[in-house]
């Protein structure tokens, strides 16, 4: 009787203990579920991209979880989830090479350092990301999967790359003017030369390789000139001026060498068009520099489009927008992203020097304006300008006297 | 230029020697000109007084005297100031002319670095007009 009395107890209390625990238990998956919410929505909040990624057999498997990162690569989760193989497909194809290598490094080693690497947004253009890999084990030990951190880093990429070039850009300068001034004193003597020798031999044959040298030698006395106008490191001479008028100064200019060509000029500029703060003569430069480009894309003739009209840019500031658009050959993918380097030119046997658009983007970005090209071979080609604009008063008639 | 065998007197003034005798070759060869050379800034005034010159081609960057003190020496003396003045320079990216054009005054600016014949083109305009 006793003892039964003493299990009874005894269930009693194991009954309570268990009650409690299961109490326990319950406020537990509670915790543990507003914990996985909140990691949720941090993950999802972050703009970074993480995911996590099994290891099967020593090899890397499917994505198993990964956090909205619209706004990096373009695809949803969804979208993973049901491709396996999209996450390794947007990896630019260049730079497969380095992350399969930082996978297989995290296999090996249990340890990888962070890459850099281009992947394909999904509306086509490409991002630079930031990847750091974190190894997940099992209780056993085994590596299973990692977990990946996946930043946007294109902003800073492309800062990068603009310092590398404006640092190659005025070490040039400086060089490059003294370099100029000092080469056309012995191209001269050296056309003189060539003259003197065309009027004193007869010999046939001769003739033509005189033309050659003398051609050789005018071509690099554009180089010198351009390169001044490249290397001088002037900031601009502002007024606020209308820029339409600019633009029709430049054409006056160029007008009789684009009408030889059968090249016909349309002009669109909006009535309102706000004034804005620039240097005259510099910007004829950038002009005659982009029309010049554009003439020599068409040696058949065609038509160049110049449009000029009010615009927002992305940070909703008011800007002027110029758009010169012609009909000519268009510019090859490579040849468009190397097209404001110093010195590239696809036209060095017709004289290009190569400085044509790196002066009109030295000027533009001296403004604190942007210039970008648009174009595909076959389709012609779109350069276009925008500057910043001062409000669009068209404060009191600065009368210069000109 | 006409077939006038009266031969118009050229003073070229450039510190490269080897410039000042291709380029009396090349103007005496092919125009009705007689060329004086001088590669010494200092000794101009001294010389355009001696010859009296129709036209002085003046290099503008030299190292002993610039090309620019040298013309206003020359219009600083009577028997000089009336000998027209051509800046002859090598120099012609869009911004240096203007600022020469600035600097050079009622002096006429002419490219070291063109042909001959252009340069006699615009050596004759020069003298027909500073006839009148």
């Amino acid at each position: 009787m006793n003892d039964i009395k003493k299990t009874k107890e005894q269930l009693i209390n194991e009954l309570s203990e268990l009650h409690n625990q299961n109490a326990e238990l319950k406020k537990s998956e509670h915790r543990l579920r507003a914990s996985e919410k909140r990691y949720k929505r941090f993950v999802d909040a972050v703009t970074d991209c993480i995911y996590t990624a099994e290891i099967v057999k020593g090899r890397p498997g499917r994505i198993t979880n990964i956090s909205i990162c619209a706004s990096i690569i373009g695809y949803m989760p969804e979208e993973y989830l049901a491709n396996p193989h999209l996450f390794d497909e947007m990896v630019h194809e260049d730079d497969r090479y380095v992350t399969d290598k930082q996978v297989q490094s995290l296999i090996a080693t249990g340890s990888c350092k962070p890459i850099e690497h281009r992947v394909i947004h999904k509306d086509g253009s490409v991002k630079w990301v930031k990847k750091t890999l974190v190894p997940h084990y099992d209780e056993t030990g085994t590596l299973v999967a990692y977990d990946g951190l996946v930043s946007d880093i294109t902003r800073q990429k492309e800062m990068e790359s603009r310092l590398i070039q404006s640092e190659t850009i005025s070490s040039l300068g400086v060089l490059s003017a003294g370099v100029a001034h000092e080469i056309k004193n012995p191209l001269a003597i050296i056309l003189q030369g060539i003259e003197l020798l065309e009027i004193s031999l007869l010999k046939e044959g001769v003739d033509d390789v005189l033309a050659l040298m003398k051609d050789a030698v005018f071509r690099a006395s554009r180089i010198t000139r351009d390169l001044l106008t490249f290397s001088r490191e002037n900031t601009p001479a502002l007024e606020e001026i209308d820029l339409a008028r600019v633009i029709n100064e430049t054409l006056s200019l160029v007008d009789h060498i684009f009408s030889l060509k059968q090249i016909k000029i349309v002009r669109n500029f909006s009535p309102d068009l706000p004034r804005v703060r620039v240097d005259s003569n510099q910007m004829k430069q950038v002009f005659i520099n982009l029309l010049t480009n554009a003439a020599e894309a068409m040696p058949e003739g065609g038509t160049i489009t110049i449009s000029a009209y009010n615009s927002q840019n992305i940070h909703n500031k008011k800007i002027l927008r110029i758009v010169i658009v012609d009909t000519g050959c268009g510019i090859s993918k490579e040849d468009r992203q190397r097209a404001f380097d110093p010195f590239y030119t696809t036209k060095k046997k017709s004289g290009g020097t190569g400085l044509g658009l790196s002066v009109a983007k030295g000027i533009i970005e001296k403004h604190k304006g942007d210039i970008r090209i648009e174009s595909e071979p076959g389709k012609g080609t779109s350069v276009i300008i925008e500057l910043q604009c001062y409000g669009n008063k068209m404060n009191r008639e600065v009368s210069d006297g000109r | 230029m006409g077939g006038s065998a009266i031969k118009k007197k050229i003073l070229i003034v450039d510190d490269e020697d080897s410039f000042c005798a291709l380029l009396k070759l090349n103007l005496e060869r092919r125009g009705p000109f007689e060329v004086l050379t001088t590669s010494n800034p200092h000794a101009v005034v001294k010389l355009v007084k001696e010859n009296q010159p129709d036209l002085i081609l003046l290099d503008i960057l030299m190292p002993e005297m610039d090309g620019m003190t040298v013309a206003a020496n020359l219009k600083g003396n009577k028997d000089t100031a009336d000998t027209p003045i051509a800046f002859l320079t090598a120099l012609a990216d869009e911004e240096e002319v203007r600022d020469i054009k600035g600097k050079a005054g009622d002096n006429y600016i002419l490219s070291k670095l063109t042909t001959t014949e252009e340069l006699i083109k615009s050596i004759s305009g020069i003298l027909g007009s500073a006839q009148i």
